[in-house]
């Protein structure tokens, strides 16, 4: 049986969102329907405050309600301190494992084929920031997939110039996890970068 | 290693096989056509995680059916081994060894069952393209070293994007230096993955061809000096990975016009080919039919031979309607350089192109459209 036609259309709205398949699309159409009127209301006045209030900040590009967002305009934090992620989210997570600094949201990473290149990333709006404030240190935190790994070297030699000191994060065992469970791969790489014990 | 049980659902035309195998060897009979070839696809699976046939996932899937199953219980020299691997038509997978789910389950079945496929398909080996040596380097060391895959794997990725950004620029009329700016960010990492895949490549191809010269002596009578030589697109190729690294660099600035005129990625192990000599003349334009013949069959049991040297396992033999192709002696040369204990599965379309020698003790399965027909022997 064909689903009526508003059902159909609501089903390929979900459809078009990331990580979403025909089943699951269909699962949260079901459930919207089912939702009282008030509730829906409230759901969609949601979506739209979203978009509209929702602005980059002109400083670090991160999505936030005021610009400049709330982490670029807080005294307490390390003013001399940079670090580069790709997308909000991973701004997100870095900020939730208790980083001080300031952040510079690049808006992807590097990938031909999918028609991005340094140009279509917030690189010019990095270096202009550069240029003003006293930047000490710039923490590339980016993912360690070869778009990453292509994005972290092209970032370190546009910046290294502009900035005496270009790090990354470390790579290694997850915290907590047991050495025999860890993968090969993760261990070599761990075993590259191991430390001195201070 | 021994294969003792396989179970196959929804995989291509077996709606539900089940075989519990106890004797070292099995045919597999029946007309053309009726899936005989499919079953040990399968087991080819379970050592290399991919299909020598099927183009993607989903052509491996029973048609209308979501997933394909593949278990199998396995005999080490000193372990049970049981693996379940599920195909879904979706291209995703899922993998269980000894009933733990693993997280990466293309490479986590690497390294765990290892056989050698010995098909028609494989006398192509000396005249047919590069890829088809290529992807034969490849199956083999998947099974050796699972390294080697994740090096491919991000090798292969990082050429699609090199050869999409080539593309693009000529599309976009990028500038010269913005290019060679964004080439070099790929082709660093092509150089990293790429000398390490030449590295282990070179290293097989060493190994190997000791083993192969000495069986091709023996099959020849002692006329037939076989030879096996990696031809590089990357010039000054060498077993050091620091100096292998050097001269792919030095390779790639000297194609960088090339590679921008033919907007495609030309220098690296995805265009290298390998080539086979007899008596120092190509065999590609020289071998006759029967040389090729004796070429890949001197090939087969060397693989069988580096992998067991080097895995410490006899793997599997995995025979493809090949006595169809191969004459008398050469059958017989085959079958008295295998280890005795080595479990050999056969296809044929008739008994009779089998020697009575391998019909001793030998499970015989009939086939006949996805499904066991009876079971004699």
């Amino acid at each position: 049986m064909k689903y009526t036609k508003p059902l159909l259309k609501l089903i390929e709205q979900f459809q078009r969102f990331p990580g979403v398949g025909p089943k699951s699309a269909e699962r949260m159409a079901f459930h919207l329907i089912n939702q009282e009127m008030s509730q829906l209301e409230e759901f969609s006045k949601a979506i739209i405050e979203a978009k509209t209030q929702i602005k980059k900040c002109s400083i670090c590009q991160n999505l936030s309600s005021n610009d400049p967002c709330e982490i670029c305009t807080n005294y307490e934090r390390d003013k001399t301190t940079i670090c580069l992620v790709s997308e909000s989210k991973d701004l997100a997570a870095i900020d939730r494992a208790d980083f001080k600094g300031l952040y510079h949201v690049l808006g992807g990473l590097i990938s031909p084929i999918d028609g991005i290149g340094p140009d279509n990333l917030t690189i010019k709006e990095l270096i202009g920031r550069l240029g003003k404030d006293d930047i000490k240190e710039i923490i590339v935190a980016l993912d360690s997939s070869t778009e990453g790994e292509a994005t972290t070297l092209y970032l370190h030699r546009i910046l290294s110039p502009l900035c005496n000191r270009i790090t990354r994060l470390g790579f290694g065992l997850s915290v907590g996890a047991e050495l025999e469970y860890a993968d090969e791969l993760t261990l070599s790489r761990a075993l590259e970068s191991r430390t001195l014990i201070s | 290693m021994f294969l003792k049980k396989l179970k196959l659902t929804n995989f291509r035309n077996y709606a539900d096989f089940e075989q519990e195998f106890n004797t070292l060897k099995t045919i597999i009979i029946g007309p053309n056509a009726q899936g005989k070839t499919n079953i040990l696809e399968a087991i080819n699976i379970l050592a290399t995680s991919v299909s020598d046939r099927a183009e993607r996932d989903s052509n491996l899937v029973s048609w209308n059916n979501e997933y394909a199953l593949i278990f199998a219980d396995i005999q080490t020299k000193d372990d049970n081994l049981n693996i379940a691997l599920q195909i879904n038509s979706s291209g995703r997978r899922k993998l269980k060894i000894n009933g733990v789910a693993k997280r990466a389950p293309q490479a986590d079945l690497l390294g765990n069952f290892f056989c050698v496929m010995f098909s028609c398909e494989d006398l192509y080996l000396i005249k047919g393209s590069p890829s088809v040596r290529r992807s034969w380097l490849d199956s083999i060391l998947f099974q050796l070293d699972i390294k080697y895959h994740k090096a491919l794997q991000d090798y292969q990725k990082s050429v699609t994007q090199k050869n999409a950004l080539l593309k693009n620029s000529y599309e976009s009329g990028m500038s010269r230096k913005a290019l060679k700016e964004q080439l070099d960010i790929w082709n660093e990492q092509i150089i990293n993955f790429g000398s390490e895949i030449l590295i282990k490549r070179l290293g097989f191809i060493e190994e190997i061809k000791v083993v192969a010269r000495e069986f091709q002596k023996n099959i020849s009578k002692g006329n037939e000096e076989l030879d096996l030589i990696y031809q590089s697109t990357v010039t000054g190729i060498t077993s050091n990975i620091d100096q292998m690294k050097i001269s792919f660099k030095k390779s790639l600035e000297e194609s960088f016009e090339k590679e921008i005129a033919r907007g495609q990625s030309v220098i690296g192990p995805h265009r290298d080919d390998l080539t086979f000599l007899i008596n120092e003349k190509e065999a590609k334009s020289f071998a006759s039919q029967g040389q090729q013949r004796s070429i890949v069959l001197a090939l087969k049991l060397s693989e069988l031979k580096v992998i067991e040297h080097r895995k410490g396992e006899i793997p599997v033999l995995l025979l493809d309607d090949v006595f169809a192709e191969l004459d008398e002696s050469r059958q017989d040369f085959l079958l008295h350089n295998l280890p005795p204990n080595i479990q050999t599965f056969i296809t044929t379309t008739h008994i009779s192109d089998i020697q009575k020698e391998l019909l001793e003790n030998a499970k015989v399965i009939k086939i006949e459209s996805g499904k066991v027909l009876n079971l004699v022997g």
